[in-house]
């Protein structure tokens, strides 16, 4: 019988998991909607022993299981839950404050130059199309991080004009069945793009109804290392794949581009030439308890092009954000009614 | 009022801050992290002191 891919459910930690190898437990996960049908595929690696001397011929006759790795997006609608997760477990450090219904997520990269930690927070994800003993899938990826993360705001009336896309990578590591009870689904506060403010060095571009549209990222260039003892699928079955012991961070990247209306007296091609630096406030609310507030603490701007846009005459700016001394990249304040997210 | 949090140092110093972004980033990207609830709990100014344990002894 042909499977709806509307029947995918996920479900993921909103906890992080005690380390890379340990499943969040039901109670420690919540459900979510998601607008993109990738699913999460646990892959093998195989080598084989086609290049090896000494079988008279050039054609494998062996091949052998190495290493598996897990990865995956979670393309949604701009939401308050799903915005403090992206940025607790995306970013790494978290302090949380408030009670319900306004828990406050405050958080920033992580600087293991600091004393933070090199890895990032880990959750684990389920992917269900009815699960039970006929199950068409029921898998548990465990130790899964935030790659990247993605805010895209742009002109227009529907949800669409608002969202926020993950990719993530996993250790590798699977439960199948996952034993996982999916919790019922979270109501989520959606988040439009009407709701934004956008502050670039001083200018306000909301007030001046000037912006376009805007995007704004993060990228933690995750590293799989499958570090000799990092172990395997099956506990010490070394035909079952090795899994990563660890994702590591790697040289990590903020990004923020935008395009707006270009006018007389328009200051982005000035503060190009003069390579100005000053802040960028991003900001965007469902109400007062729900929210998500973006500050990249010092920016530049690397390259303004004139250009159009629908028959408008735009500029396309492109920031660097750069390492401000006391507040460094970015940081985030994210407001929910979900309490523990990233904790 | 302003809420409080508790923040530790990468060295254990203890600070009760404003729960702000302004006080709380420049602390966070310094290696301070947030106290966690057992640790909240222990934040007693005289916590581990080990003189509240010794026994008076005669002179």
């Amino acid at each position: 019988m042909p499977v709806r891919m509307q029947e995918i459910r996920i479900c993921f930690g909103f906890r992080k998991q005690t380390d890379i190898g340990t499943p969040n437990s039901a109670a420690n996960m919540w459900q979510l909607r998601k607008l993109n049908p990738q699913f999460a595929n646990p892959r093998l690696n195989t080598e084989n022993d086609a290049l090896e001397y000494g079988k008279g011929h050039e054609f494998a006759v062996q091949s052998f299981a190495t290493a598996w790795e897990t990865a995956g997006t979670l393309e949604k609608y701009l939401t308050a839950e799903f915005a403090a997760w992206a940025m607790a477990f995306g970013l790494g450090k978290v302090v949380k404050s408030g009670t319900s219904p306004n828990f406050t997520y405050t958080c920033t990269p992580l600087i293991p130059a600091n004393g933070d930690p090199d890895e990032p927070p880990y959750f684990s994800l389920v992917e269900q199309i009815r699960p039970g003993a006929n199950a068409v899938l029921d898998r548990l990826m465990v130790g899964c991080a935030v790659n990247s993360w993605t805010l895209q705001v742009s002109k227009g009336p529907g949800r669409d004009n608002a969202k926020l896309s993950v990719e993530f990578l996993g250790s590798g590591k699977y439960v199948e069945p996952s034993s996982i009870t999916m919790p019922s689904p979270t109501v989520e506060k959606l988040i439009m793009s009407a709701s934004l403010a956008l502050s670039v060095h001083g200018t306000d571009y909301v007030a001046s109804k000037r912006i376009v549209s805007l995007e704004a990222g993060w990228n933690n260039n995750l590293m799989r290392d499958y570090y000799p003892g990092s172990g395997f699928q099956s506990s010490g079955d070394p035909t079952s794949g090795a899994i990563a012991g660890r994702l590591l961070l790697g040289n990590r990247q903020a990004t923020l581009r935008f395009v707006a209306l270009f006018e007389a007296g328009a200051q982005e091609l000035t503060r190009l030439r003069n390579q100005s630096t000053g802040t960028a406030v991003i900001s965007l609310s469902h109400n007062t308890n729900n929210s998500l507030e973006l500050t990249f603490h010092k920016v530049a701007f690397a390259s303004v092009e004139v250009g159009e846009t629908d028959g408008f005459v735009t500029v396309a700016a492109e920031c660097t954000p750069m390492w401000d001394d006391t507040n460094g990249v970015l940081s985030a304040v994210a407001k929910c009614n979900v309490d523990n997210i990233g904790q | 009022m302003n809420e409080m949090v508790l923040m530790i140092s990468p060295d254990g110093e203890q600070r009760t801050v404003d729960a702000a972004p302004a006080a709380l980033v420049p602390l966070m990207i310094r290696g301070w992290r947030q106290a966690t609830d057992e640790e909240v709990t222990d934040a007693r100014p005289d916590a581990g002191d080990q003189d509240l344990l010794r026994v008076p002894q005669a002179d």
